[in-house]
């Protein structure tokens, strides 16, 4: 919060209300009764709107007195409220009292803080590396002709984007669109990892596809797991489900997460019986557990800042023990397929099963009483829609859920290590979107991006703001930028699970491919740091990533209708052109892969290297080789 | 969580002294148990201990199950539709005998092997614990617990570090490795290598392990630093300037330094791995552990080139958290190590080095003993394999516990079962074996002191 005060007029002079007022508030002294009071009159608009990170200029006011005649120099003005590096609407306050102890009606200026439009191109860059999957050229124009909160409320309102039909197209094309079980599971999983690259790198609504990806990380399902894998459609569907809920409300996400069927499957609450009546079998507890630890609350107990609190030992608290965990395992039982004929049926019943909502199978719900936290009690004989809705709400109005989902949004987003107030202005936003709604996924997602610490971070902390780019998003950027078109239609790159550590919903565990608390070894951790994403960052998977841009780069050709990966040609017509010009080259590559933030050290061995590459007919390759250079630079593998 | 220890440690030395060690002089160092520098650990010749972890949580009481009829009719009981037929079961017989039979799962006929050779060995009811723990002290409010049992990622961390409550935890392989990596001959890699990525075993105070793909070492393309092609040159060059610029992002530095650790030890490993013979044991196909170990059995043959005399690998085995299809999940997964474990074992024998190499298994948990309807959930003690030609095999470790729900090694009412030999125990023999001294392992491993045994034998 450095020069914050600096950048202020704050005027704040001790009133003298105490010569009149006791501490009771009665007058003590007198005044005139014949002395009229003053009255202050704004210099500029009652309502003014100042750019976030710039000067509040103070326009004054003048104060006339019938008695005293013009003591605007008397007037008291408080400005100190103004935060110029939060947009948000502040209050100025001016006070005036006259000779004669009479104080003038109060007058206020209304100080909207407003981060209207990125300032530059690099600016509209950063925003987009975190609300997008890459900047790309127009999407850079786009956002600094619209400004920030016409480009946020085009994001809103822009038609989502499913992947469904996506899927279903391509399934159809090879006529699998019936297909269940195991037959040609591994082409139909191939296909389902197409057509989210098509949805994240297409996809108008690059925002609501940037929070589900997010999301999708925090609600783990995975087809790597036997229970999931073949389902791809129902895959699909979950992702969509994920895509629709991003600007919904949390309390819905968490309602169609959890009757999701392949979270059902992953996570076993589908077919979790109530106890046997001599209790040899006892619920599930799989599902309980984990949607306490990971999708709502955490282990210890936090303050709204994401700071763990203590008791009197100076002790973290648990969120919750044992039995809450076999409490809320009973809670969660009696559900199925949504087209499931009885409660113990397992496997597909028609093709759409992998996709319905699990229904329940009331006499296979536990329907004694059950204690949830805070001590709120289950009565007896409830359905287990019932259990289920008041459970979640029990979550769901936890004090943990603001900040411990908060902040993992914000490290997907915008960066590895938030500050505590960051976190804090964040959860309060979950809390209360400031129309008593708790759970607004849009007023969280803008207060996320429009956050201080996310518009300015690149100067506060250049160093250390941001975080490392996930490798899937690194990827993606590249084919944005350059309008990547798979050979056969598909922009494919299926195997990147095994090659660079992550796979949209395939990780290896429901704890995602990296912990949110993970620190990289050497000075990340001395610094007291996390780095979430340098988890799977380590010699095979950084050699693996670098031969892989390689060919991206190079454009080399796949072989074979289903090999892990497609010929995806880039346009670099634009490059090509320059390439007899290697400074301008070297700026185009900074411009459109690394917004502008090149180092002069980078530019000038890029430069160099141009120069010393050949320059065959159309500058081809001199395009791929720099292009190579750019992406597997370490410049180009953070967002900041 | 409260760190009070119910033994002091000159109780502690006093039992010690007793029961373990031979000589009094030892008592000298042990008042000195800070200065870790003065190495008196045995570097000599050749060692590696590999690591198979199983994540989720292995079911250790379906791993091994008595057959004998009461003991067998508990297990049966509390199993329920989880209990194995005792007919399936592969009798095996160990040396000692605590009066009951034992089978292994039926998928285990390699184990069964292997054990009845004497190359392995089991431990019985392994797990998480600071001190002795009963079931009354479970209950009792006060009683000093590992943080958050039964989850898993916690459940993981105190299994690979065993002190988890500090601010930024490391891994008992990793605190091995600061004392001893001085012994290998080559600063440049890492005694410890992971082949399934990161992990909190292996990472040290000083030490960072390198990591490998199960399939080996990945070599960089388009930057051959061999190859006579000008433009390659080039390109090489601009990329070894670009890695070196600093690019004033922690994160970007940090990046750049795995990448180049990441292509100049794949370029080391591949010349050194060029250099040697690899094994020509048959490893079974699809099978993703049988993948890792050949790879560490081909690394473990280019010891000489690489020149490493100690070295502790790690490889993780995903899918043991069988809260469903349990019975089937379960028989393939322990059908797997199984023949991957056989394959390596051979392996080692292949490169002469079946005493000197030792392969032990561990697990988030154990699972409950009670069924959830087709599955089990998380719970605590398990039992746990080793190894390898210096493994006293053919027996069985420790006490088997009762298999009975609410019985006295119940921690509760769905048969998570206390341990009775604590991690620390567990692998601190696995180090005496390694090397460390008696006093060396006190320190390494933070829980050990709290325990009357502080090497339960198994090892040679």
């Amino acid at each position: 919060m450095n020069n914050l005060c600096t950048l202020l007029l704050v005027l704040f002079l001790t009133l003298s209300m105490s010569a009149c007022i006791d501490d009771k508030g009665n007058e003590t002294d007198p005044v005139d009764p014949d002395n009229t009071a003053p009255s202050i009159q704004l210099l500029g608009a009652s309502t003014v709107t100042v750019v976030y990170n710039g000067a509040y200029d103070e326009p004054g006011a003048t104060g006339m007195d019938a008695e005293d005649g013009d003591i605007s120099s008397q007037i008291q003005i408080d400005s100190s409220a103004i935060n110029i590096r939060q947009p948000g609407s502040y209050s100025a306050t001016y006070n005036l009292v006259d000779s004669g102890g009479l104080p003038a009606p109060v007058v206020t200026r209304t100080v909207i803080v407003q981060a209207a439009a990125p300032l530059d191109m690099a600016d509209a860059s950063r925003f987009l590396s975190r609300s997008t999957f890459g900047p790309s050229a127009s999407s850079i124009n786009n956002l600094l002709d619209k400004g920030y909160a016409n480009w946020l409320q085009d994001q809103f309102n822009e038609p989502a984007t499913y992947q469904y039909p996506k899927l279903m197209e391509a399934l159809t094309e090879y006529g699998y669109e019936n297909t269940v079980g195991g037959v040609n599971g591994y082409r139909r999983r191939m296909l389902r990892i197409d057509t989210w690259w098509d949805t994240v790198v297409n996809g108008n609504d690059q925002l609501r596809q940037r929070v589900a990806s997010a999301l999708s990380q925090i609600f783990v399902i995975s087809d790597a797991d036997g229970n999931v894998r073949q389902n791809v459609r129902g895959v699909a569907n979950y992702n969509d489900t994920l895509i629709k809920q991003a600007f919904g409300n949390f309390r819905d996400l968490l309602q169609e997460v959890t009757l999701s069927p392949m979270m059902g499957s992953y996570l076993s609450m589908r077919r979790n019986e109530k106890a046997s009546a001599d209790g040899t079998i006892q619920p599930d507890e799989n599902y309980a557990r984990e949607i306490m630890q990971l999708f709502t609350i955490g282990l210890k107990e936090l303050n709204l800042d994401g700071t763990e609190k203590l008791d009197t030992n100076s002790q973290p608290i648990p969120t919750y023990d044992q039995e809450d965990v076999m409490n809320f395992a009973r809670i969660f039982t009696g559900w199925n397929y949504g087209d499931a004929p009885r409660m113990r049926w397992n496997g597909p019943r028609t093709v759409d099963t992998e996709m319905l909502p699990m229904k329940a199978f009331q006499s296979f719900h536990d329907t004694d009483e059950k204690t949830l936290l805070r001590g709120v009690v289950l009565g007896a004989g409830q359905t287990a829609e019932q259990d289920l809705n008041m459970a979640l709400d029990n979550l769901f109005n936890h004090s943990n859920v603001g900040p411990f989902i908060g902040k993992q949004l914000i490290q997907r987003l915008v960066t590895s290590n938030p500050s505590n107030a960051y976190v804090a202005r964040v959860a309060s936003v979950f809390n209360d979107n400031g129309q008593s709604v708790r759970g607004d996924m849009q007023a969280v997602i803008q207060a996320i991006l429009m956050d201080q610490e996310a518009l300015l971070g690149h100067i506060d902390a250049p160093e250390t703001f941001g975080k490392l780019k996930e490798p899937l998003i690194s990827i993606a950027q590249l084919w944005r930028a350059y309008n990547g078109q798979g050979i056969n239609g598909r922009l494919r790159y299926s195997n990147t699970l095994s090659e660079i550590g992550q796979q949209h919903l395939s990780g290896p565990s429901v704890f995602n491919f990296y912990s949110p608390g993970y620190s990289h070894p050497g000075e990340i951790t001395d610094r007291g740091m996390v780095s979430p994403e340098f988890q799977i960052l380590n010699e095979p998977t950084s050699v693996a990533m670098n031969n892989r841009l390689r060919l991206l780069a190079f454009q080399y050709s796949a072989t074979g209708e289903f090999s892990s990966y497609n010929t995806i040609i880039l346009n670099l017509d634009h490059e090509k052109m320059l390439a007899d010009d290697p400074a301008a080259l070297t700026q185009r590559y900074n411009e459109m892969l690394l917004g502008g933030r090149m180092s002069d050290g980078m530019k000038s061995t890029l430069t160099d290297f141009i120069t010393d590459t050949p320059l065959n007919d159309d500058g081809e390759l001199r395009a791929k080789e720099a292009l190579f250079l750019v992406i597997t630079s370490p410049e180009y593998a953070y967002q900041r | 969580m409260s760190r009070k220890h119910t033994m002091s440690r000159r109780d502690f030395l006093k039992r010690f002294a007793s029961t373990t060690l031979a000589g009094a002089g030892t008592y000298a160092t042990l008042g000195s148990l800070g200065m870790m520098n003065a190495m008196a650990a045995d570097t000599s010749g050749y060692k590696a201990l590999v690591c198979v972890f199983l994540y989720g949580g292995n079911d250790g009481f379906n791993m091994i199950v008595p057959r004998s009829n009461a003991e067998y009719n508990e297990y049966a009981t509390a199993r329920q539709n989880l209990a194995l037929p005792s007919n399936d079961l592969l009798p095996i017989n160990p040396n000692a005998s605590d009066g009951v039979e034992y089978g292994l799962h039926p998928s285990m006929s390699h184990i069964q092997n292997l054990f009845e050779a004497g190359a392995l060995g089991i431990i019985s009811n392994v797990g998480a614990l600071i001190t002795p723990t009963t079931r009354n002290d479970y209950i009792t409010s006060g009683h000093p617990l590992p943080p958050r049992l039964f989850s898993h990622n916690d459940q993981q961390d105190f299994w690979q570090s065993l002190k988890t409550d500090v601010v930024q935890p490391v891994g008992w392989a990793g605190r091995m490795a600061d004392l001893l990596h001085s012994a290998n001959a080559n600063p440049r890699l890492s005694m410890n290598i992971s082949l399934s990525g990161s992990n909190l075993l292996q990472k040290g105070n000083e030490t960072t392990p390198y990591f490998m793909s199960r399939n080996g070492v990945i070599p960089v393309r388009g930057l051959e630093s061999s190859s006579q092609n000008a433009q390659t040159q080039r390109r090489i060059s601009a990329f070894n300037a670009l890695l070196q610029n600093n690019p004033e992002h922690l994160f970007g530095t940090e990046y750049a330094s795995i990448k180049r650790s990441g292509i100049d030890l794949s370029q080391e490993i591949t010349d050194a791995l060029a250099a040697s013979t690899p094994v020509t044991t048959t490893f079974p196909a699809e099978n993703n552990l049988a993948t890792a170990l050949k790879t560490v059995a081909n690394t473990i043959a280019a010891r000489n080139q690489l020149g490493l005399s100690r070295q502790i690998f790690f490889i993780g085995v995903g899918g043991w958290d069988t809260h469903g299809n349990h019975l089937s999940q379960h028989s393939r997964l322990l059908g797997q190590i199984s023949e991957a474990l056989s394959a390596f074992y051979a392996a080692t024998g292949e490169l002469g080095l079946e005493n000197q190499i030792t392969t032990f298994t561990a697990s988030d948990f154990g699972r409950t003993l009670t069924s959830n309807g087709d599955g089990t959930d998380h719970g605590w003690g398990s039992h746990q394999l080793v190894m390898g030609g210096a493994v006293k095999g053919k027996d069985i470790y420790g006490e088997m516990p009762p298999l009975i729900i609410e019985g006295p090694q119940d921690s509760g009412r769905r048969g998570r079962i206390i341990p009775t030999i604590s991690v620390d125990q567990y692998v601190a023999t696995l180090a005496h074996w390694f090397g460390l001294t008696q006093n060396e392992t006190l320190e390494i491993f933070p829980n050990l002191n709290n325990f009357s045994t502080v090497d339960l034998g198994f090892m040679a």
